[in-house]
């Protein structure tokens, strides 16, 4: 099952909500990578990726 | 469950609980999470799921210039979505905002839909609600709230979720 409900008349607040919240977790994508330790993304560089 | 192999090697992010990383031959970075108890749900029984509510997040950091099509980048996507929402089992609930930051929100959408469709082939009782809300400047969000059919209050829960957004995001 799959439905698309569009909504209207929505409320300002739930759109600026909505708008800083894809802000914010832009940031928090951006610190997770910061937070990783430079040797786990070097094995991971150096890691063949598998051919479907 | 995991039919649908990892391509590119990925690793759990350290104090992000469910959060993992993958780099691209391209040497782009993408960071898949499943975050729970989003705050849009604080005081709301019902959303809130007993804390099994949980944001999926994607994002990638790359040289603009060197993205090009990797057909891998999905199956790894969809890889690590499909065994993290197999391993937090049925009652759990999912929900996932498209971002729209360059315009491109109705792309990620059908994006994410594509790869629903190849995790409910593994998960076939993962069914899929999509909510477009129009901004007031033009655009449009999607939304998508994924929730397994067996779930106890699927219903009341689809109704509470659209109530939700039609009322006040920032409240509880």
């Amino acid at each position: 099952m799959q439905n698309t409900i569009t909504i209207s008349n929505v409320n300002i607040r739930v759109i600026d909500f909505i708008k800083k919240e894809i802000a914010d977790k832009k940031e928090r994508h951006r610190k997770m990578i910061e937070s990783v330790d430079p040797q786990i993304i070097a094995t991971l560089k150096s890691m063949k990726k598998i051919d479907g | 469950m995991g039919k649908i192999p990892s391509r590119y090697a990925f690793a759990p992010i350290n104090g992000n609980d469910g959060a993992f990383l993958f780099v691209t031959d391209e040497g782009c970075y993408y960071t898949i999470a499943l975050s729970p108890n989003h705050q849009i749900f604080d005081g709301h029984d019902l959303l809130f799921n007993n804390g099994e509510s949980y944001e999926i997040s994607i994002d990638r950091q790359c040289d603009d210039s060197k993205i090009l099509y990797d057909a891998s980048v999905g199956y790894t996507i969809i890889h690590i979505l499909s065994t993290n929402i197999a391993s937090k089992g049925d009652t759990c609930t999912f929900f996932y905002v498209c971002d729209t930051s360059n315009g491109d929100g109705h792309h990620r959408a059908r994006k994410f839909n594509m790869w629903y469709r190849t995790i409910k082939s593994e998960l076939p009782l993962l069914e899929k609600c999509n909510f477009i809300l129009p901004g007031y400047d033009g655009e449009e969000f999607d939304i998508s709230l994924l929730i397994f059919n067996n779930h106890p209050n699927k219903d009341e829960y689809i109704e509470e979720f659209e109530k939700k957004l039609r009322s006040d995001f920032s409240k509880g």
